[in-house]
């Protein structure tokens, strides 16, 4: 009897460690979950030409800008923090070419985004470089996860037609510069 | 000093009396307001700023963290609770946020599989304590082999 189940055994080696292997299979089906999920958390920066997805802004003046309903004009979005030292300079750039091109009532309107930012820090910023035009703070980070911003600031130039024509990493260093970029996008679009 | 006049030095010297006793515990209610530094770590050990990722906020010493732990600590001051100041965090920087995932959605795979991996290593070892011959049972006594073996050692005795 005992020989026949030895016997047994060694016919059908692989019977019993079937189970195992289903267990094994679920085991590396959960860790392709979760590399996925990872994956999908550290996306691939948005690439010139792409339009990407638009977003809600509830700035701090209690506006809900949709950038969808941003027609016609050209979108400078700046993603900034008030414990970012390159952002204060470069605020002051920023509006000063804010209050050249009209504060929103020609072609380009600019939006500020605060990037994971807490929100008294966010309106003394504010006050103290005296900021104009719209600004909120990035809620979730779901507008910062649209652009994959990875520090502050980054900002992102769409045209009239929402795709995204220009992009700086790291502050503008003069307004002409800012200019120069809003005005690269707005040529192209007369170009087309 | 008629009755009068006594029962009025007696209620002023009381007052006098309750009020120097009120006056330090005024004072020491005036400094509990303000949350000490652990109160707002208790709290903030629980949050991860995403500036600085894998860095617990009470021991991150970034601006933006300190930035954190003042709000917090203003919170706690305005009498939130923890579970609101969590709250507010979450809906202001996402889940990401809390050192702890929420029991939802696929958050629960990090909550079950460790577990389930315990299980599987539980049940792998009762197996084997269960049937300790297993491994030693596949050999066979009429393996042709092993009886070509026995009969070479006998050969070489």
């Amino acid at each position: 009897m005992a020989s026949s189940e030895v016997q047994d055994n060694h016919v059908n080696p692989g019977k019993n460690k079937v189970w195992i292997v289903f267990v094994l299979i679920g085991i590396m089906a959960v860790l392709v979950i979760i590399g996925l999920r990872l994956f999908q958390d550290g996306g691939d920066r948005v690439q010139l030409g792409q339009a990407p997805a638009d977003f809600l802004l509830a700035t701090y003046s209690g506006e809900i800008i949709d950038t969808a309903d941003i027609e016609g004009k050209v979108v400078l979005i700046n993603f900034w923090a008030s414990w970012c030292d390159p952002c204060e300079e470069e605020a002051l750039l920023l509006e000063e070419t804010w209050q050249e091109l009209g504060q929103g009532t020609s072609e380009v309107i600019f939006l500020g985004v605060a990037y994971n930012d807490v929100q008294p820090g966010s309106l003394a910023f504010l006050e103290k470089y005296g900021i104009t035009y719209p600004n909120g703070p990035d809620l979730r980070g779901e507008i910062s996860a649209i652009y994959n911003v990875n520090g502050v600031p980054e900002t992102y130039i769409l045209d009239q037609s929402g795709r995204l024509q220009y992009i700086k990493y790291g502050p503008f260093l003069t307004a002409d510069e800012i200019r120069s970029a809003v005005e690269k996008v707005l040529i192209n679009m007369g170009g087309d | 000093m008629t009755n009068s006049q006594l029962f009025k030095r007696n209620l002023l010297t009381s007052c006098i009396v309750f009020l120097v006793i009120m006056m330090p515990s005024q004072v020491v209610r005036a400094q509990d307001v303000t949350p000490s530094d652990d109160e707002v770590n208790q709290i903030a050990k629980q949050l991860y700023c995403p500036v600085c990722e894998n860095v617990p906020l009470d021991e991150c010493m970034t601006e933006a963290c300190q930035q954190w732990r003042d709000l917090i600590r203003q919170q706690l001051a305005d009498g939130w609770t923890e579970e609101e100041i969590k709250d507010y965090f979450v809906a202001q920087y996402g889940d990401k946020v809390l050192g702890e995932p929420p029991r939802q959605g696929l958050n629960w795979v990090l909550y079950l599989f460790p577990p389930f991996l315990i299980l599987v290593a539980v049940l792998l070892l009762l197996k084997k304590f269960k049937h300790p011959q297993r491994d030693t049972a596949r050999i066979r006594d009429d393996d042709p082999y092993l009886l070509q073996v026995e009969r070479d050692l006998e050969d070489s005795d």
